[in-house]
């Protein structure tokens, strides 16, 4: 029997932690305490069974206690299986929720990241001149419609290339979906470049419930440093620019409506992307932000200004987590790092232990929360694909979705399943069978690799956290030696 | 007269309603209209619940029945998902009225609605069937202590867990073995089926929270002497236990509320079939004996089960997966078909199922 308690070990300036598979609790624990687990750990790497680790754990006052309270098992899951897999075929019988169309593969530009373009890797798609008939438009409509007997929300969004290529088809596939979908909590959403965004299609989509969100790096500068036309390369920022602006003056009340998208390129500067979000035009509104990840394996150019600039807006993230600084006041690319923070706090929910058959958490439900399909009318789960691989291909709007393959990309931790039973990180894991398709099969060794840099994500989330407590807890102090 | 209605907008909802519509030949039904095209036309209705064929097709075409029936029956929806939805739902209901057409409404109207609606049928010469929810009997004077009647109680460990169908269910087939019923439902809006809504002063803000179990515990007795029934069935509102901040059942207040006044001789609990566990069914069995001093003598395991899923489960409206009755079925047999305690599980939208039920709730009375 494995007496290895699943746990991993944390410590910080100002204390000694563990993080609790198990309960997805982080402990604070004495430093002595924290060493005598070290032990315990070490021991059990030689074996796992030793009895010698019981004792170090019970010698130890204060892990005894928490053994007692329920922490510190030794329980890990038996078998790696997605719980919900016997509701697959109910799910995709009665439960879809978005369906996006990939409307067309034409782009009028040529972003130097984009996954369709050239770029360092061509991870995913090329662009081609196909686009999406009405026929297949509707089909897929039709299809998705049929399956969402039970889902109160659902939406449809239109994806690229550059989707307003096909603005016809668009407003077509809205004007249908309003009849189809009526009775439900429906909406739309685009991705675009606003190269062709005009106040009258801003209107049209957003008085049909659209939400827009205009790829839009930063300032001049660094928006046409990877933004470029298809035709000569050269920037893309005036014409989207002045496209904004032109609805802003026709539209006044439609342009806080809109939202946007910058990808962060750490060869750039970021403190004037945070800058450039602060002007009238973008005042009140929602500015995502991602950072461009090189291909893993393959290193990038990361500027010191971007390290200095990122640095700063992690503590003020941090910070305004911590309520030491005011949220409000935070800079565009440290609110999405606060959103993160968020984000990752919501999943330190306290559990009993793990299950016995359980999954890891990467991967969603193929094709129930998002069905994308492509100009032909192929199905896959999500758009991050490769257009010559198979193995994610998950059915046709013409024939129907094949439930043992959608099963068999959601249970993906068969991939790695003796590796991921082990795994600390089984609670928290972001690899889903999109990162580890190699465009033959699902990889064991892209997966190995993944997992590498997932825990290391992890490792610094659950840092940030402890980060937050300790300071919170020395404000904590201080108000009451104030008070005092 | 009515010869011929149909329903409309039909969602999972009214399914509980229509199969005791059918059951008792209140209205000749042709058809129910589901908003949209999303679901299947021509499909039986029981598919929007996943519960038993009730012999009435779903149609998608609203002006083709429209055409063919002199009745609409307007059904409470499960959700109106914007304003903009309930106006078209408004305009096509006054669309029929125009066209000379009857309407039964089931929906909650405000009372400038409900003037206008009445208005709008004078003046077209149609009937307007609306049946609010006004108590005849009089809770309010003094009635004796006691009631020799046997009473049932259906309750839910939360809310959306089928207590209307389970109540209609027993109260048809007990109504078929002979028996008089008096059910006060769950449900606000159940008198145009022949029973007794669940009363609105419960709701009120005019009474505090011990005259309402006062007038409860009166309005109960006030049935009994009425009604002369012999049994009286209960259905109680919300749920026993919150799911989660947003979704908190109502906090089992009205459960509260009922079994501070009122100890039924049976108690039914359903739960969603996706948390059937010992630990769930422990739970409610202390939370029944030791919070409301009831005991729970079956548990109802409904085909409804909460989408507990991070993408939606913070959301206003919840989302539940409606499974059918085999999963519920295999659920139960895996499960080894009663509780440790003894307890038995009944599927509680199945027919066969529900008639084992009523035979032990006929057995455990009679002792």
């Amino acid at each position: 029997m494995n007496k290895t308690p699943f746990v991993k070990l944390f410590k910080s300036k100002y204390g000694y932690y563990f993080y609790d598979v198990n309960t997805n609790r982080i402990v604070k624990i004495k430093k002595e305490s924290y060493f005598n687990l070290e032990n315990a750990l070490r021991v059990s790497k030689e074996d796992s069974n030793s009895c010698e680790i019981d004792q170090i754990l019970s010698a130890d006052a204060e892990l005894k206690q928490l053994i007692n309270e329920g922490l510190l098992k030794c329980k890990y899951p038996e078998k790696i299986e997605m719980p919900e897999s016997p509701k697959i075929p109910y799910f995709l019988k009665n439960k879809l929720h978005n369906l996006t169309l990939q409307v067309t593969q034409q782009c009028n530009f040529r972003c130097r990241y984009c996954h369709y373009t050239y770029g360092d890797d061509i991870q995913y798609h090329s662009h081609k001149s196909n686009s999406m008939s009405w026929e297949t438009a509707k089909a897929a409509i039709d299809f998705f419609a049929k399956r969402t007997r039970d889902s109160l929300y659902v939406s449809i969004g239109f994806y690229g290339g550059e989707p307003l290529l096909e603005y016809e088809l668009i407003k077509k596939c809205i004007n249908y979906c309003n009849t189809v979908f009526e009775g439900k909590l429906f909406g739309f959403t685009i991705t675009t470049n606003a190269y062709l965004l005009t106040p009258e299609k801003a209107k049209f989509l957003i008085d049909n419930n659209t939400d827009i969100l205009v790829s839009l790096d930063g300032p001049k500068e660094i928006h046409n440093k990877n933004r470029k036309y298809a035709w000569d390369g050269s920037g893309t920022f005036d014409t989207v620019y002045r496209n904004l602006e032109t609805i802003k003056q026709q539209l006044p009340q439609y342009i806080g409506k809109i939202s946007y998208h910058s990808v962060i390129d750490p060869a750039n500067d970021c403190s004037k992307v945070n800058n450039f979000f602060k002007c009238d035009m973008f005042e009140n509104q929602e500015i995502r932000t991602s950072t461009l990840q090189p291909t893993i394996g393959k290193g990038a150019y990361t500027s010191n200004d971007y390290l200095k600039s990122m640095k700063k807006n992690r503590l003020l993230a941090l910070l305004a987590k911590a309520g030491v600084f005011d949220k409000s006041k935070i800079p565009t690319i440290a609110k999405s790092y606060f959103e993160y923070l968020n984000q990752f706090e919501k999943q330190m929910t306290i559990y009993n232990e793990l299950s016995s058959v359980m999954g890891h958490s990467g991967p969603c439900k193929p094709g129930i929360f998002k069905l994308f399909v492509t100009t032909n009318g192929d199905l896959y789960p999500c758009e991050r694909l490769k257009d010559s691989s198979d193995v994610m291909k998950i059915g046709s709007v013409f024939s129907s979705i094949d439930v043992e393959k959608v099963n068999f990309i959601y249970n993906v931790g068969y991939v790695c399943s003796t590796r991921c039973a082990q795994c600390w990180n089984i609670r928290h894991c972001r690899i889903c069978a999109t990162k580890i398709n190699d465009g033959n099969s699902l990889s064991a060794e892209l997966c190995a690799t993944q997992c590498k840099y997932d825990c290391l994500e992890t490792e610094k989330m659950i840092k940030y956290l402890i980060a937050i407590r300790e300071v919170e807890k020395k404000i904590a102090r201080k108000d009451v030696s104030n008070d005092q | 007269m009515i010869n011929k209605a149909f329903i409309y907008p039909y969602s999972r909802s009214f399914a509980a309603y229509l199969r005791h519509i059918k059951h008792f030949n209140i209205f000749n039904i042709v058809a129910a209209v589901t908003p949209g095209k999303w679901a299947n036309d021509n499909y039986d209705v029981g598919y929007i619940d996943d519960g038993e064929n009730i012999g009435i097709p779903i149609s998608l075409d609203y002006d083709h029945c429209l055409n063919e029936c002199d009745t609409v029956i307007w059904a409470n929806y499960d959700y109106y998902s914007n304003n903009d939805f309930y106006k078209t739902v408004l305009l096509r209901i006054k669309k029929a009225m125009a066209a000379g057409k009857n309407i039964v409404c089931f929906e909650q109207l405000s009372s400038e609605e409900e003037n206008d609606l009445q208005n709008y049928a004078e003046t077209n010469n149609i009937m307007f069937i609306y049946k609010p929810n006004n108590s005849p009997f009089d809770c309010y004077s003094d009635l004796p202590d006691e009631i020799d009647v046997p009473i049932i109680s259906v309750l839910g460990m939360t809310e959306n867990c089928s207590k209307f169908d389970t109540e209609l269910s027993i109260y048809r087939l007990l109504s078929d073995k002979g028996y008089k019923v008096s059910l006060i439902s769950s449900k606000s809006n159940a008198d145009l089926l022949g029973v007794q809504s669940f009363p609105s002063f419960m709701y009120s803000n005019n009474y505090n929270e011990i005259e309402k179990i006062n007038l409860y515990s009166n309005f109960v007795k006030s049935i009994a002497r009425h009604q002369q029934p012999d049994v009286i069935l209960l259905g109680i509102p919300g749920g026993l236990i919150p799911f989660n901040k947003i979704h908190n059942m109502h906090y089992g207040i009205t459960a509260y509320e009922i079994f501070s006044i009122i100890k039924p001789d049976y108690n039914i609990v359903n739960i969603w079939a996706d948390y059937l566990s010992n630990t769930v069914i422990d739970d409610l069995i202390n939370i029944c004996k030791y919070r409301h001093g009831i005991k729970i003598d079956a548990i109802g395991i409904s085909n409804i089960s909460i989408f507990n899923d991070h993408s939606t489960i913070d959301r206003e409206h919840q989302e539940y997966n409606i499974y059918n009755l085999q999963w519920v079925d295999d659920k139960i047999a895996s499960y080894g078909f009663e509780h440790r305690s003894g307890l038995k599980l009944y599927n509680i939208k199945k027919n066969t199922s529900m008639e084992k039920l009523v035979n032990d709730v006929i057995d455990t009375l009679s002792e």
